[in-house]
């Protein structure tokens, strides 16, 4: 048997969200909808069949043109990011496993930081999010994370996980990721 | 040409189906048409209460469906739920279109200052005054927050799926069904003290 979702029970905010799903379930496909869109689908180019990207429109193009200028940026800004690193001591001290070019060939792709600093990680992340950095009582330059971040998903899963590290405390207010130091407790 | 299909007589599974459109019999869609269509128009109409709107995004649904088809996967999720998604984008995609911004991102504020306790008051007090403040504090929702709210006590579906549907994480789903909770909490004791009910 299926249970029931539980945010505690909630059951004021289930009943409110039930109504407002039954006044949608009044709603009923106009007659002959399905002959309609059987026809649009009639009409569709044979070039066009399932699974092939639909011929793109000039919006999409657009979009397209948009998404390379900023794969271009981030993984620009990647790449300066990993080479002052390599470039910054005797030895190497930290190491993207990604490689830096790749960052953003993949809007998806997994950027794995291996003992990068702090200002670089964050560095990279915010640009990609287009937001500024403001650090607190952390020497960001300093400190060195291993981590992983998909740059496909939002922001607020990425400071989730910083915010893991123990003395870190992140937050995205403002278009501004707060970089703050907190006690650790023994 | 009417396409009308009966089927409760016909019992296809919805993969038989994919699989005889994917082999060149087009006219199979209007299976799945007919099957699914209403459960969309039900789910988009959530958010779209036009409905001529909400049709004309069921519309744009089962047109981006038929183009995929071939991408469905069913290993990752069973065809009603891959339609789901496709529905719950184009819902997304269609009002962002309507307000000519795009609201991607959805705002986060701290609420640590609100504590669960009064969350888990507020949200199981029945009376009609706090249902009503409750109404009006879902209706001050993002889209996609009034989306994932249905899916989650409505339609009770699990976080899996939910993640699958809006291609976020488990993690960020459950952090944010919390920060919603509180979020609504907040809008009703603001509501509260302006006397708007």
């Amino acid at each position: 048997m299926k249970e029931k979702n539980k945010c505690s029970d909630d059951l004021a905010l289930r009943r409110v969200i039930d109504e407002q799903a039954q006044r949608a379930k009044g709603m009923k496909l106009s007659e002959g909808f399905a002959d309609r869109l059987m026809q649009e689908i009639n009409d569709l180019p044979e070039s066009e069949p399932m699974g092939l990207r639909p011929k793109a429109s000039v919006p999409i193009v657009r979009k397209i043109a948009a998404a390379i200028a900023v794969a271009v940026v981030i993984s620009g800004i990647a790449y300066a990011a990993c080479h002052v690193i390599f470039s910054s001591g005797d030895a190497p001290v930290g190491t993207a496993t990604t490689a830096c070019a790749d960052v953003a060939v993949e809007a998806d792709s997994v950027v794995s930081f291996e003992g990068l600093s702090l200002d670089s990680i964050l560095g990279v992340v915010s640009a990609h999010y287009n937001r500024s950095v403001c650090v607190r009582g952390v020497a960001a330059d300093s400190l060195r994370l291993t981590t992983v971040w998909d740059c496909g998903q939002p922001l607020s899963v990425f400071i989730e996980t910083l915010n893991e590290f123990d003395g870190l405390r992140l937050t995205d207010r403002q278009d501004t990721i707060f970089v703050e130091s907190v006690k650790v407790e023994d | 040409m009417k396409y009308i299909y009966d089927n409760k007589r016909t019992g296809i599974d919805d993969e038989s189906v994919i699989g005889s459109i994917l082999g060149g019999r087009k006219e199979m869609f209007g299976i799945l048409v007919d099957r699914y269509g209403n459960e969309v128009l039900h789910t988009v109409g959530r958010v779209i209460t036009s409905p001529e709107d909400a049709e004309e995004t069921v519309q744009d649904c089962f047109v981006a469906v038929y183009r995929n088809l071939a991408s469905f996967d069913r290993t990752k999720a069973s065809f009603r739920t891959w339609l789901m998604r496709i529905a719950y984008y184009t819902a997304l995609k269609r009002l962002r279109g309507k307000c000519g911004a795009p609201v991607e991102e959805v705002e986060w504020e701290s609420l640590d200052h609100i504590p669960d306790a009064d969350a888990d008051m507020m949200l199981n007090d029945s009376s009609p005054r706090r249902l009503s403040l409750l109404n009006n504090a879902i209706a001050l929702l993002s889209a996609d927050d009034r989306l994932l709210l249905s899916l989650y006590y409505h339609d009770d579906r699990s976080i899996r799926e939910i993640a699958f549907i809006t291609s976020r994480t488990e993690g960020y789903l459950r952090s944010r069904l919390q920060w919603l909770r509180k979020k609504l909490c907040q809008t009703i004791k603001k509501l509260e003290h302006e006397g708007k009910e």
